[in-house]
Formats: C-alpha cells, sequence, structure tokens
C-alpha cells in the first residue's frame, strides 16, 4: 500500500493540500510552543526510575466489564431470586387461606364484600395483567382501583408496576400482603401473571449475548439503506444501543413502518426489528423453522431517537 | 549461525525521536497541553514496560502511536467518567505587527487546520492523523485501528470530505 508521500504531486486536494497537513500541524504546534521540553523528559526518566505506573488505566473492554452487561447480570439474579420468592410463595398460600377461612372473625363479611375482585369478569382480569405490562395501558385507573380494594387488607398505595425489576418488585410485596384476603383461585391467577411477567421480560441482550456474532445490519429508513458489515465498533455500538430495553414476548403486529432493521448473525439467527408506534422483533431460526416476536415494553420514542442518532453518526 | 537481533531502544533516544509525535498527537484528542504532557508521560512509562514485548511487526513509531491513541481513548473515558470535560486552550495570538500580517494570517490557516481536524469525530481523527499527519501507510493505519483496511478507506474519505466540506472558503 503505498503511503501518502508517493501519492504527494498527484492527487491535490481540491481548496487545500491535505498532503501537506503535517506541515500545517507542526507549524501551529511549533507556534503554540506544543514542543517535548527537557523539562518534560527528565521528569518522564525519572518516572521511568521511580517504576512508576501509568496514572490512565487500561479500558480492557471485556464485554462481561461493560456496563450493559453488568446491568443485564443483575436483573438476571433479581429475576432468578424473585421467581424462587413467588414459586416458594404459591405453595404456601393455600395453607393460609385454608387457615384463615377457619378463624371466623368479625370483618370476614367485610372483607368479602370488599372483595368483589371475585366476581369481576375474566376480561377485566385480563386487563389487569395488561396494566402490569404497560404502565401507560389507559386502564390503570381501574386496575388501580382494584388493587386498592386490596388494601384494605394490606396492600399499599404503590401500583407503579411497569417491566422492570423494580415495578415486579414492588408487585410481588404487594402480593404478599394480600394474600390472606383471597381466594386460592384468584391468588393463583395473580401469581400466575406474576410468574407470566418475569419470565417475559427479556432484554435484547438476552436474544443475542454476543455482539460479535454479528456480521452484518442493515438499517432501512425511509427507503435508504445503511450496512454495517466490516465495523465491529459500529456492530458493538448498535448492539449496546438496542441492549438496555426490555422486551416481552408477543404475537405479529403488522402495520406501516418507518423502520426496518436487519441484524443477520453468524450463528445462523436472524432479527428483524421493525418500527412503527411499536417496536417489534421478529427472532427467526432458519434450520430450526422457528420465529418469535417480541415486543418493547417502552421508550419506543427513545430508541428512535438513539437510531436517528446513531444513523447520524454512520454519514 | 545467523540470528536475528533485534534493535536495543534507549527510552530517552525514543523521547527524543518521537516525542513531539506522542506529544501532539495527544494534544489532538485532550486538546490540553498539560494533559497531552501527562499522557506522554503515560505513554512512555508504559513503552518503557512493555519494550521487551515489541515484535518488530510494525514500526517502533507505529507501536508507540498507537499506545498513546488508545491511552487518550482510555482517559477520555475516564475524564468522562468523572464529568470532567476538557477544555479548548485559550489561544493568544503573539503576532501583532505590522511586518507580520502575512505570517499571523498563515499562523490563523494553521490554527484552523488543526482546530477543524481536532473537531472531527474520532473515528476519522483517528484515520487522518494516522495517514497525513503520523505518514502511516492504510494498511498500517487499519492495523493499529484494529479495522479492515476497507472500512480505513472509506472512514478516510468520508473524513477528508468532511475536512474540505468545513475549510471550503475558510482558507
Amino acid at each position: 500500500m503505498d503511503s501518502y508521500k508517493d501519492n504527494r504531486n498527484k492527487k491535490p486536494f481540491d481548496d487545500f493540500e491535505i498532503e501537506n497537513l503535517k506541515d500545517h500541524l507542526n507549524t501551529s504546534f511549533d507556534y503554540d510552543n506544543i514542543i517535548v521540553s527537557e523539562e518534560l523528559i527528565q521528569k518522564t526518566k525519572k518516572a521511568i526510575e521511580a517504576g512508576e505506573a501509568p496514572k490512565i488505566k487500561e479500558d480492557k473492554n471485556q464485554p462481561g466489564k461493560h456496563p450493559v452487561f453488568r446491568i443485564a447480570q443483575v436483573a438476571a439474579a433479581v429475576i432468578v431470586i424473585l421467581a424462587g420468592i413467588t414459586v416458594a410463595q404459591n405453595g404456601f398460600i393455600k395453607k393460609d387461606i385454608v387457615s384463615e377461612q377457619s378463624a371466623e372473625t368479625a370483618d370476614q363479611s367485610e372483607i368479602e364484600e370488599k372483595f368483589s375482585l371475585k366476581s369481576v369478569p375474566s376480561e377485566e382480569n385480563e386487563n389487569t395483567k395488561q396494566y402490569s405490562l404497560d404502565s401507560t395501558s389507559p386502564s390503570v385507573g381501574e386496575d388501580e382501583s382494584s388493587y386498592d380494594i386490596a388494601v384494605g387488607a394490606g396492600i399499599t398505595g404503590n401500583t407503579d408496576n411497569s417491566a422492570n425489576g423494580a415495578g415486579v418488585d414492588n408487585g410481588t410485596a404487594s402480593m404478599e400482603d394480600a394474600r390472606i384476603d383471597i381466594t386460592s383461585e384468584e391468588t393463583s391467577s395473580m401469581f400466575a401473571a406474576e410468574n407470566e411477567i418475569i419470565q417475559e421480560s427479556i432484554l435484547f441482550t438476552d436474544l443475542l449475548p454476543v455482539y460479535d456474532t454479528i456480521t452484518k445490519i442493515t438499517i432501512n429508513r425511509n427507503n435508504i439503506n445503511y450496512e454495517i458489515e466490516d465495523s465491529l465498533s459500529d456492530k458493538k455500538d448498535f448492539y449496546d444501543l438496542l441492549g438496555g430495553f426490555s422486551l416481552t414476548n408477543g404475537e405479529n403486529i403488522s402495520g406501516s413502518i418507518n423502520y426496518v432493521i436487519k441484524i443477520e448473525t453468524s450463528v445462523k439467527q436472524l432479527y428483524t426489528i421493525t418500527i412503527n408506534d411499536s417496536v417489534q422483533i421478529i427472532s427467526e431460526e432458519p434450520q430450526n423453522n422457528q420465529t418469535k416476536y417480541y415486543h418493547l415494553t417502552n421508550g419506543s420514542d427513545v430508541l428512535m431517537s438513539r437510531l436517528d442518532e446513531f444513523i447520524a453518526a454512520l454519514d | 549461525m545467523y540470528e536475528e537481533k533485534q534493535p536495543v531502544y534507549d527510552i530517552e533516544a525514543l523521547m527524543r525521536e518521537y516525542g513531539n509525535d506522542v506529544l501532539r498527537t495527544a494534544y489532538m484528542y485532550v486538546k490540553d497541553k498539560h494533559m497531552a504532557e501527562d499522557i506522554f508521560q503515560d505513554v512512555f512509562i508504559k513503552v518503557n514496560n512493555k519494550l521487551h514485548t515489541f515484535q518488530g511487526d510494525s514500526s517502533i513509531k507505529t507501536w508507540m502511536i498507537r499506545i498513546t491513541i488508545n491511552t487518550c481513548k482510555d482517559y477520555m473515558k475516564s475524564a468522562w467518567n468523572q464529568k470532567v470535560i476538557p477544555m479548548m486552550e485559550y489561544q493568544e495570538n503573539t503576532l501583532s505587527g505590522e511586518d507580520d500580517f502575512t505570517a499571523v494570517e498563515k499562523q490563523e490557516e494553521n490554527q484552523l487546520i488543526r482546530q477543524t481536524v481536532m473537531k472531527l469525530p474520532d473515528k476519522y481523527k483517528d484515520i487522518i492523523l494516522c495517514v497525513y499527519f503520523q505518514e502511516m501507510t492504510i494498511s498500517e493505519a487499519a492495523k493499529l485501528l484494529q479495522i479492515a483496511e476497507g472500512t480505513a478507506k472509506s472512514r478516510l474519505s468520508r473524513a477528508k470530505e468532511r475536512l474540505k466540506l468545513s475549510l471550503e472558503g475558510r482558507i
């Protein structure tokens, strides 16, 4: 490969001669006295002789050290613990309820009255589940009142059950307080919903644990294609961009699309991300003829603006 | 029997020969003379510590520039983590005599070029500095920056385009 020197007289760079960049920079550095001084040399020699360590620590950029991985590890640990607690609770609840029923108290009729939740139609129960998955659901107020009935029996007012770990945690604690006041059927259905949240809430990094299996990323925005094939750092940046968003399992949603992003991997998995009002990730394993659909639980606006920034940086 | 001899490097000689390249490359990233001097010191401590691992796959200068760029990036990351944002140094223009008009104009042009290169996104600055400041070949630069040669070429082309756009009509 020729160095720039070999081409120096062949290809002038329109307005300013980029081949002379070194001269321009060196003249400018000389002028500003950015020159290695004798003092700096002696100071550095002394530091070397004294066996001083470099002040700036090397960033090895190990995948496990990356903040996204650390957060994912902590989140995974929390989910495992919560799942364990929930399963253990499921085993004990029936026993609790039986003992409660045998002890007839003066409040019992009042509590039963409060628990009109029993007569709530199944569709409404479905809403309760949906609320847990999506905090922006319009049925929040309605669901809040359902939970408030249980508050009389011990549930606190915190019903901010988003799909993240904290939301799930609050939900679990609240459920624990309420368990003495609800029938076994209701309890199991509530815990089943809770388990479902725990099981379904995943990160993109769970779908694709390592970014260096990505062979190609194609981003289509408004019918313009951007391809990332060679640059490992661009692939990593893109992977990091997706990594923090939480997803849930779901059905295929079709509609008009602003972005289509295809991620091809060396492990024969293909991920297609479609973005309109909502964000859908289609995970395909052609070898096993398997297709799964995931949806972003929240933050699609944030994802879109980050994608715009990412594409701008590619230009 | 023939034995391939590894050249013996003296750290002070390396500082004197390549010190300006290291210091000035560092300055292009950290944008501050004192920080650049700290990086210079760190780079030569690392060079001294790792000199025995230098295989001679590239020139000693390329190897040192690689350490410099990596140290700068590590510094920038740690500075970002500590919310320390390097400020551009205030450049006082000391050439103000009437006879110095041309020199001032020339100097301003050099400053403008330097500032424009410094403002480039890192990936473009990396390739421009390697190829046009450190006089590396595309393949040497690609190897140093750990990118494919094709990527290096396209980045260089984009970087030149950006420089051209930024400097158009200003010099």
